[in-house]
């Protein structure tokens, strides 16, 4: 092997015969836009039977006071957020088309959305725990004070201790895990982009 | 242009393109059918502003830069290369090392030589990559030199084993 066009001849002498045919291809695209159309369904159908449910609990329950029904809409949106944090709602939104770009402007755009997709799933999560606790709070004291005092501080201790254990242990954790599998995949990306930063410097 | 016609024209093509770089049958199939997908969604959007050919080697070369996201499966490259032999005869062999050999380089190489081989001009390659061309020329070379010192040490090693026998 002495000079290029042998390995050129080479090449193209990589047989190329059990492809898919493109029926196939185009049945797995059409396939493939169904499910991101079901995806859409599933999403909006959750939130709209939340949307159900917060009218089912005011209207039915009849909380007399506004904390209550405060603390049950900021409980919901909590648990709407966490769906969509563990949906792939976010990843769609961050999603970037292959089609459009060089892969140069394709990587640093991937490497650009993937540092704010750590940012978001991070903060977001943090938002639910904080959200979720203000409206257990806030629905429990219409209860709480109709109960004798030492019963309304064992159930305000027991919800609090167990939303308190979960933001000391399972959040942080969560969150490490998070940012490590898209830390990861960021540096792959910008070792892989320099290969073309650097010796753009030195030209 | 159809959908078919393109399929029939460039899917090898851009087989070999997925080859260069994961260098492993099953995968490039994959990222060969993932750009289809890719093609097919978008043929309405196509602009004209670039040829076909470099729109759906652009989808491609992405296609396989996004592949580091699937850091668990590992390229074989990485295996020894005894392993494969073993498993080559010796009309291919040579075919085989030249894949691997091309999968042992760094990952925008590895696209910027394929599209070489798949006789892309120069300016097509820059475009795609999103290089100037004379960074694409000046590559292409250290690529060339860098394949065939490869080689020419693989011919060396035979050689010696050869002997010793």
């Amino acid at each position: 092997m002495n000079n290029f066009n042998d390995i050129k001849q080479l090449w193209h002498k990589q047989e190329v015969t059990d492809l898919p045919n493109v029926k196939a291809v185009i049945e797995k695209a059409i396939s493939f836009r169904k499910k991101a159309r079901f995806n859409i369904i599933k999403h909006n159908v959750i939130l709209t039977l939340t949307a159900i449910y917060i009218t089912f609990v005011l209207f039915y329950y009849k909380p007399e006071f506004f904390t209550t029904k405060l603390g049950v809409i900021i409980a919901v949106i909590a648990i709407v957020m966490a769906v969509i944090i563990q949906s792939n709602m976010l990843q769609g939104l961050f999603k970037s088309s292959s089609s459009e770009e060089n892969s140069h402007q394709y990587l640093q755009k991937m490497i650009r959305y993937k540092s704010q997709m750590s940012f978001f799933q991070t903060k977001i999560m943090k938002a639910y725990f904080i959200l979720l606790s203000l409206g257990m709070g806030l629905y429990l004291y219409e209860y709480a004070i109709r109960m004798q005092w030492p019963y309304a501080v064992l159930v305000y201790l027991v919800t609090f201790g167990w939303i308190g254990l979960a933001w000391v242990k399972f959040v942080p954790k969560q969150a490490a895990s998070i940012s490590k599998g898209i830390n990861e995949v960021i540096e792959q990306l910008e070792r892989v982009n320099n290969q073309l930063v650097e010796k753009d410097a030195v030209q | 242009m159809t959908f078919e016609e393109i399929y029939q024209i460039y899917s090898p093509r851009v087989y070999r393109l997925c080859m260069g770089y994961v260098n492993d049958n099953s995968w490039a199939k994959d990222i060969t059918q993932e750009t289809f997908i890719t093609v097919w969604q978008n043929l309405g959007k196509f602009r004209q502003e670039s040829s076909v050919g470099t729109w759906i080697f652009r989808i491609a070369s992405n296609n396989c830069l996004r592949q580091i996201e699937r850091a668990k499966k590992s390229l074989k490259s990485e295996l020894p290369a005894e392993i494969e032999e073993k498993f080559s005869d010796d009309n291919s062999e040579q075919e085989k090392l030249l894949f691997r050999f091309i999968s042992e380089l760094e990952e925008t190489d590895r696209l910027i030589i394929s599209l070489e081989l798949e006789e892309l001009p120069q300016a097509q390659i820059a475009e795609i990559i999103g290089i100037s061309e004379g960074n694409v020329r000046v590559k292409i070379h250290r690529i060339k030199e860098k394949i065939l010192k490869k080689f020419q040490q693989h011919e060396q090693l035979q050689r010696h084993k050869t002997t010793l026998a």
